[in-house]
């Protein structure tokens, strides 16, 4: 562990961008293991280093096929909008933008105002019959901003 | 020692299946800072400021954040500005600050001191701060300083909207902030408007009626392509009454300054970084006195107003390359700089006057490297060197050098030690060698040359307590003094001193974090040198809490009592503030700060009133997001 530390002062500013995947799975896990549909909750994900991080999760089911997911989760439009496998599914996705663009989407999990926020659209899960349990009640709103 | 930080919070959530969606999102949070990717901690002692404790501090100002700073003292100054006066020193002792934005060096060759011309600097687009003190890597490119202050942009795809934020205080000063940042595709931009209506409490002396209030104005714009460019454009105007004005009996005057900088940064394959920079500077005095104003070369009586206008160009263009080859890193830069000073007005009782000025044009060119060394896997090593050579429009050059060695163990995991020992230069300033608009200037003064050891050692508990203890002496040769003539005091010079000028100083400070929301921070230190005209000694204790929808924030800061540089006896400062912070909902924050709640800031005699530079206030603020 020590040279991994110090390592890091060596080579810090490589790694700027990089995105900590593996909390951003958990989270993802926590979200999702409080959300129920009547299927059963198979994930699919556009990003592929989320996708192998949330394989590691021992409460959910994930898939790497669109076409078998009962839910997906995308941080971009295009990978979704051009395959017919995906269509019609409830939508999680990882940028606010596209919980306006994205009329299937219910809920966010994004970066604003510094924070990492996440979004619930009640009117949206409720039409696509997606159950929600209390873990995620502060997380409701009503409307898209 | 923060770098273990991300490490333990990754270890405790792997046994975290219990915990709150809140408490994951809090955690994600800390270890994404973007700091974890910028600070250097080769680079000397770091303290970081992060976004979500200026929140808790209410810090809305660089001054809100300067004031806490262990070593330093923020004073008054008599023209209705405010300067950081370290610990021991005065006002006119040679204080090498340098304040970035990004990689940005915000220049103030026209006043001389960016702490002075940037203090008020409103940080609504800052994400965070990082602080280094005590000498300081030559990674950073620009002229030598021994304190380093960077201010990080707030990152636009992590803000993502429209941010507004109103203030009000019990000195019916206004403040109005905004800040809007978005991402498109691979573009992205940050822009920032700040503006000012700044009131503090008045003083009378001399039937003269003495007033700092002012107003100003700032704009910040930043634009860029990922991993290819960064164009930067910053620019702020900002006038202030007089305060005591250069006299003895003011009765009108300001001080105005102003300045616009564009800074391009170009990112190329292989750790290869180029910055261009053009910035202006203008600087205006008006001081009218019914007595006199004492002016170099001119005799009594003296004259009773004074109309003062300046202005700097600087150019600067940096190349910088990284070699990153398993356990080495070696950084390489060079930098041309070049500063175009003019004196545009210089007026006595309404008439043109002619005086003697310095050199008007500097060319500095720098080449500087660093070499980044891992012994094995619990020992840095960093050695560096810098070479500097100036010309002026005297013709008159020099070479200067710096030469820094480091080295920073992980002695296991619980102590870290930190040693730097830096040999480093000060050139004159412009405000030195080429213009004052009251006392002499000397063209003739050459580069203080200094040597710099200091240590620290850090011992983290791993049961949420780190404490910190540092030591350091600093000699100065040549060192630029202020040679007050106290008959004529307007016949007063920057010389270089014929006697080694040598401090020590000695810190120790500890941070508590009860969890993720609350948390302690104590700081003491002290300085050892033979003269003291500021306060030799402090402490700092700040305390940061979250209790359901509120956020509360307590701060008090010691400075021990001194006796001026003019004999004035002054008492020790307590200044003791309060921030709490409703968070109404996603979208709307009501904020309520008490500053200098007992009216014990340390202060300092200008003429013949004793001024804090913070004043008692109630602020009330409400910030909005779109």
């Amino acid at each position: 562990m020590k040279a991994s530390i110090l390592l890091l002062i060596l080579v810090i500013t490589l790694f700027a961008r990089e995105d900590r995947v593996d909390i951003k799975a958990q989270i993802l896990e926590k979200i999702f293991s409080n959300i129920h549909v009547d299927s059963g909750v198979t994930l699919w994900c556009d990003n592929k280093h989320l996708l192998e991080e949330l394989k590691k999760s021992s409460y959910l089911i994930i898939t790497d096929e669109c076409a078998v997911a009962t839910i997906i989760v995308v941080e971009s439009r295009e990978s979704i909008e051009n395959d017919e496998n995906c269509k019609n599914k409830p939508i999680f996705v990882l940028n606010y933008e596209l919980l306006k663009n994205i009329p299937e989407s219910f809920g966010a999990f994004f970066w604003k105002k510094g924070r990492p926020n996440i979004v619930i659209i009640e009117s949206r899960a409720l039409f696509q019959n997606i159950r929600l349990s209390k873990e995620l009640e502060s997380y409701k709103e009503e409307k898209v901003w | 020692m923060r770098f273990f930080t991300p490490l333990l919070l990754l270890f405790t959530l792997g046994f975290c299946d219990e915990t709150s969606l809140d408490s994951l999102l809090k955690e994600y949070k800390s270890v994404e800072q973007p700091y974890h990717h910028t600070k250097k901690e080769s680079a000397g002692h770091i303290r970081v400021i992060t976004r979500s404790e200026l929140d808790k501090m209410q810090a809305y100002t660089l001054n809100d954040v300067l004031k806490t700073l262990r070593f330093f003292t923020l004073q008054p100054r008599k023209n209705g500005m405010t300067t950081l006066v370290r610990s021991g020193e005065t006002q006119m002792s040679s204080l090498p600050a340098k304040i970035y934005i990004n990689s940005h060096e915000l220049n103030s060759a026209t006043l001389g001191n960016a702490l002075v011309q940037y203090g008020r600097m409103g940080l609504y687009f800052i994400d965070y701060i990082e602080i280094y003190q005590a000498g300081n890597s030559v990674v950073f490119g620009n002229e030598p300083g021994t304190l380093l202050i960077k201010l990080f942009t707030k990152d636009p795809s992590r803000e993502n909207g429209t941010s507004i934020q109103a203030s009000v205080d019990s000195l019916s000063s206004i403040t109005l902030q905004g800040v809007d940042a978005r991402v498109f595709d691979e573009y992205s931009y940050l822009a920032n408007i700040d503006l000012k209506q700044n009131n503090y409490e008045n003083y009378t002396t001399n039937n003269s009626e003495l007033s700092r209030d002012g107003e100003r104005g700032q704009f910040y714009l930043k634009f860029s392509k990922e991993d290819d460019y960064d164009i930067e454009v910053g620019a702020t105007k900002e006038k202030y009454d007089i305060f005591s004005g250069l006299g003895t009996a003011t009765l009108d005057g300001h001080t105005q300054t102003s300045d616009i900088y564009a800074h391009i940064t170009k990112y190329f394959k292989n750790n290869l970084k180029v910055m261009l920079t053009a910035s202006y500077e203008k600087f205006e005095l008006y001081d009218k006195d019914e007595v006199g104003i004492p002016i170099s070369g001119v005799s009594a009586p003296f004259p009773k107003q004074l109309d003062t206008q300046i202005s700097t160009q600087i150019y600067s263009a940096i190349i910088e390359k990284r070699f990153i080859n398993e356990n080495n890193e070696l950084f390489l830069g060079a930098q041309h700089k070049h500063q175009k000073f003019g004196i545009d007005e210089y007026k006595i009782d309404g008439a043109d006057y002619a005086r003697d000025w310095g050199p008007k044009h500097l060319d500095i060119y720098m080449f500087f490297a660093e070499n980044l060394y891992n012994i094995n896997e619990n020992h840095l090593i960093s050695l560096s060197a810098k070479i500097d050579f100036y010309e002026n429009s005297l013709n008159n050059s020099s070479t200067e050098h710096i030469f820094r060695a480091g080295y920073v163990a992980l002695l296991d995991e619980k102590w870290t030690f930190k040693l730097f020992a830096m040999q480093s230069y000060m050139y004159p300033t412009f405000l030195q060698t080429t213009y004052s608009p009251n006392y002499k200037i000397n063209p003739d003064l050459r580069s203080a040359e200094s040597i710099t050891t200091t240590a620290e050692l850090i011992y983290n508990t791993l049961q949420d307590t780190i404490f910190g203890v540092g030591v350091g002496r600093s000699t100065t040769d040549d060192a630029i003094i202020f040679d007050m003539n106290e008959t004529n005091p307007s016949e007063s010079i920057y010389v270089n001193s014929t006697k080694e000028n040598s401090f020590e100083f000695v810190f120790a400070n500890m941070e508590h974090n009860f969890n993720i929301d609350n948390k302690l921070k104590i700081e003491i230190y002290r300085q050892f040198r033979d003269n003291y005209y500021s306060p030799k000694q402090g402490a700092s204790i700040q305390l940061f809490n979250t209790f359901g929808k509120f956020d509360i924030y307590n701060e008090l800061l010691y400075h021990s009592k001194y006796t001026s540089l003019d004999d004035v006896d002054i008492k020790e400062g307590f200044d003791y503030s309060l921030g709490v912070i409703y968070k109404l909902n996603r979208r709307l924050d009501l904020k309520l700060k008490a500053e200098n709640i007992f009216d014990r800031a340390s202060e300092t005699p200008i003429g013949d009133i004793q001024a804090s530079a913070i004043d008692r206030r109630v602020l009330l603020t409400m910030e909005y997001t779109f």
